[in-house]
């Protein structure tokens, strides 16, 4: 049998990198947005009426942030929310962990909690009602929770000066825009 | 023999080779379908030419620093151009939400009137006792007289509309409804439009709590009282869900 030459072994080669990434096309197409691992909620039982605080059904989302936006992505699906300049500002400056020479209102309410012993646990985006969406921010101090009603801004805000977790509903990031 | 298996090995690699053209091929198709539909989606929209410029001019609200509703006057103006939107500066400055609203708003009036405005260009003027207008929610007004423009009829002058408009034509959120619906009363409007999703003109925090074993859960939210036109105003208040609801209640 007739050995294998290099443009025979290149012409291999190339075929199996176009059918692997044709695979990697398929594969990433239909990639399913993975589950976070769910935070601790030590406080309370299992089973009672909380399901508040349950992430099925949510994505964790990166945040990301530029003048009057935020852009909220997990995996290859992103949902971009149009925000005031000042909240933008905000969220910049937490993401990056910078006060200014004057603390804004988001480093207010993070000394304030911070000095109260209130613990921020997570933020959900749960519902968009013509255009606007309603987020969730949990605290917790010793063995209450407290779920406040919060512009997704705000609760984003505040969280990111925590490092906690931003989830949102996986309908609502599907309705959003592919990324990769 | 070994020319037979040199043959056999040629025909199995240019076999491969085939094979993998046809791939490509068929790669090649599925982007070029999925391009040209892209593009067939901007081509729906038809152009029109224009007599002259257009200008039509619409009362709108806002909210001073004080909180108080005032008054404006927002003067829309089509022309022949280049697909330009453009907010005039000469008398007010306007912030980016108030520019993003613009551009949102002549979108989403081309598509409610069926228009291509890559040969015209939109021009919003606002006047205002205020310096600086921000916010979005001149959005639905300049999307209305635009609308009106490209159809070339008349919108009714008694009604004044407030809210962001969306992207796919739906009102977004609008605030102070209450201030802004005198100001409009003042400026001899009979009915005011608003977001559906305004729905009162205060809101109320509400605060529940569960108990568990000791351990406590509450929930903050903030209800409202639902719009009825009748808080010692003399305006009715209606609520509309997107520009087409709120353009069949503009035309005369």
């Amino acid at each position: 049998m007739r050995r294998l030459n290099f443009l025979d072994l290149a012409l291999v080669v190339l075929i199996a990198l176009i059918f692997a990434g044709l695979f990697d096309i398929s594969f990433s197409n239909n990639k399913t947005i993975a589950e976070e691992e769910p935070i601790e909620v030590s406080l309370l039982e299992e089973g009672t009426a909380l399901g508040d605080l349950s992430l099925e059904g949510y994505s964790g989302v990166e945040v990301s942030v530029n003048p009057g936006l935020i852009q909220l992505t997990s995996e290859c699906r992103a949902i971009i929310l149009n925000i005031n300049q000042d909240t933008s500002y905000s969220i910049k400056k937490g993401l990056d962990g910078d006060v200014d020479f004057r603390p804004l209102t988001h480093d207010t309410i993070k000394s304030i909690l911070e000095n109260y012993g209130i613990e921020v646990m997570m933020v959900k985006i749960y519902d968009l009602k013509t255009g606007t969406y309603f987020a969730d921010l949990f605290l917790k101090k010793d063995n209450k929770i407290l779920n406040l009603d919060t512009r997704p801004s705000d609760a984003i805000s505040i969280a990111v000066r925590f490092d906690k977790p931003i989830y949102i509903r996986n309908d609502l990031l599907e309705a959003g825009t592919e990324v990769c | 023999m070994k020319k037979a298996e040199d043959r056999g090995s040629k025909a199995v690699l240019f076999g491969i080779f085939l094979v993998s053209l046809l791939i490509i091929f068929g790669f090649g198709v599925f982007v070029g379908i999925d391009f040209s539909f892209n593009q067939e989606e901007n081509n729906n929209l038809g152009k029109i030419n224009l007599l002259g410029d257009k200008e039509t001019k619409i009362n709108i609200v806002a909210v001073d620093d004080n909180g108080n509703g005032v008054s404006g006057l927002l003067t829309t103006q089509v022309r022949e151009g280049t697909g330009l939107v453009l907010v005039n500066i000469n008398d007010v400055l306007a912030d980016y939400n108030t520019q993003f609203s613009a551009r949102t708003a002549a979108s989403v009036a081309g598509a409610y009137a069926g228009v291509d405005l890559s040969n015209l260009d939109v021009i919003y003027s606002i006047e205002t006792p205020a310096q600086l207008i921000s916010g979005p929610s001149a959005g639905s007004a300049m999307a209305v007289t635009t609308a009106s423009l490209l159809q070339d009829k008349e919108i009714n002058p008694n009604i004044v509309i407030t809210g962001s408009v969306l992207e796919n034509g739906d009102l977004g959120g609008a605030g102070a409804v209450i201030e802004k619906a005198k100001a409009a009363q003042e400026a001899g409007a009979t009915l005011f439009l608003v977001p559906n999703n305004v729905e009162g003109l205060s809101y109320q925090e509400e605060k529940s709590c569960e108990h568990y074993d000791g351990n406590e859960y509450c929930r903050v939210t903030y209800k409202a009282s639902k719009i009825n036109g009748e808080e010692n105003l003399d305006i009715k208040i209606k609520q509309v869900g997107n520009i087409n609801e709120a353009m069949e209640i503009f035309y005369l």
